[in-house]
């Protein structure tokens, strides 16, 4: 028989929300079977979300520059960078929900892609074209370059201890309010991992319509999310 | 080329059946003008996807993942203990892990070679280099990765507590490296600092 208590049961058997609840709980304790068991779940945690945050590696396009990504022989690396980013900010972690986690796992991914191809390109920056070059819509007389503003950003970035999970869920939960109606059904619906077709027949739509919806409903959010 | 929607769709399907579906795959059967907004949308479920349920062997694959073992030991090294650890300086450590084992600094020597199994090597010239990591002579990048291990079991410091204050007094160099103060202080060490003597056992275990 397995105890419901998620402190005793094996780490395996426990859902992600719960392995956070004692990666979470034992963040102060710092030795001992409390902390052991803790360092435990954080594996398995990762472990499940490690193809999240790979893949999200591989999807990541520089602000307004889609051509800027991370080189498909960069990405493990990138990612162990954005894992490291992920432990100083559970240092600094409020936030004990699942979906808090997930979106500060999300601006822990866009900010290290963003330093790292920041860094790449100050490398490379005749291979990359000049960062000197004007920011879009400058005149010859602007002495902004084309990356000032994202490296104005950068600077607050660099603090990993300031991200605040609560404001990404929260952005997040403000992106989904800014939805139609049905699009907010479409993307609850995907979400929670029902088909499209299942969809399609609870609203009325074709699934190629229920896809369409989706797709854009993503872009939205992406474009408030950043 | 197959439709962004119905590319993403699939993404959605294969996410939630734990089949780890690949962005670079998906966004290759896109048509390129349709790539950056298809990652953009990708992206954005990935943000807000539930984790899936990932079978044993897939999840023991993935944790065996570089990732995965980097993130542990990142987290590992937050343990507070560590953390307080690795706020106190490198000389300093080194000199508590041998007064902890209750060790003179040639009796920790004469452990420290007959852990790396140099029984008839010269145990002055290691009590020397120990005296050196311990005073702040010698920094602890100087320090060869074996000497970590071998200190380790000599000093029966656990790697756990060794390792990320090792690192972290490394991490702490390496942020010094960047200061005008620490190139002084380093042209001023090569000046001072006779070389060591190559193919020496005790030297090589201190130094690599």
């Amino acid at each position: 028989m397995t105890s419901a208590d998620p402190t005793v049961r094996p780490l395996e058997s426990l859902s992600p929300q719960q392995l956070l609840d004692v990666v979470v709980r034992a963040r102060a304790v710092g030795s001992g079977p409390e902390w052991e068991r803790a360092v435990a779940a954080w594996k398995q945690l990762v472990a499940r979300e490690h193809p999240r945050v790979l893949q999200s590696v591989k999807a990541f396009r520089f602000p307004h520059q889609p051509t800027v990504r991370i080189p498909p022989d960069e990405y493990d690396d990138v990612a162990i960078k954005c894992w490291e980013r992920a432990v100083k900010m559970l240092g600094n972690f409020r936030g004990v929900s699942l979906g808090e986690f997930y979106a500060a796992l999300h601006t822990c991914v866009q900010n290290t892609c963003k330093d790292h191809c920041r860094s790449r390109l100050v490398h490379e920056k005749k291979l990359a074209g000049s960062l000197d070059e004007p920011a879009p819509g400058a005149d010859a007389y602007d002495p902004r370059g084309r990356f000032d503003a994202e490296v104005a950003e950068l600077s607050y970035w660099q603090e990993p201890a300031r991200i605040d999970a609560r404001a990404g869920l929260d952005e997040l939960a403000a992106a989904m309010e800014r939805l139609d109606e049905r699009s907010q059904a479409v993307v609850r619906g995907r979400i929670r991992g029902e088909s499209s077709r299942e969809i399609g027949q609870k609203l009325g739509e074709s699934v190629a319509n229920v896809d369409q919806i989706f797709r854009r409903a993503m872009i939205q959010i992406k474009g408030m999310m950043g | 080329m197959t439709d962004a929607a119905d590319l993403l769709a699939r993404f959605v399907d294969d996410w939630h059946a734990g089949r780890r579906p690949d962005v670079d795959q998906t966004l290759g059967q896109a048509a390129p003008e349709q790539r950056a907004e298809l990652a953009d949308a990708l992206s954005a479920f990935l943000a807000i996807a539930p984790t899936p349920n990932y079978d044993e062997t897939t999840l023991a694959e993935l944790a065996e993942q570089p990732a995965v073992t980097a993130a542990v030991e990142a987290f590992t090294a937050t343990a507070p203990d560590t953390l307080a650890a690795a706020r106190r300086p490198w000389p300093q450590l080194v000199a508590e892990w041998r007064q902890r084992a209750g060790l003179s600094v040639d009796a920790a020597a004469r452990r420290v070679l007959e852990a790396a199994g140099l029984h008839d090597a010269n145990v002055g010239r290691a009590a020397e280099y120990l005296y050196g990591f311990e005073s702040g002579q010698h920094k602890p990048e100087q320090a060869s990765p074996r000497l970590l291990d071998v200190l380790a079991r000599a000093l029966g410091v656990s790697r756990a507590e060794l390792g990320p204050a090792a690192t972290a007094a490394l991490l702490r160099a390496d942020e010094e490296r960047r200061s005008d103060v620490w190139r002084f202080e380093v042209l001023a060490d090569a000046m001072t600092t006779a070389p060591h003597t190559r193919g020496d056992p005790v030297d090589e275990l201190f130094f690599g």
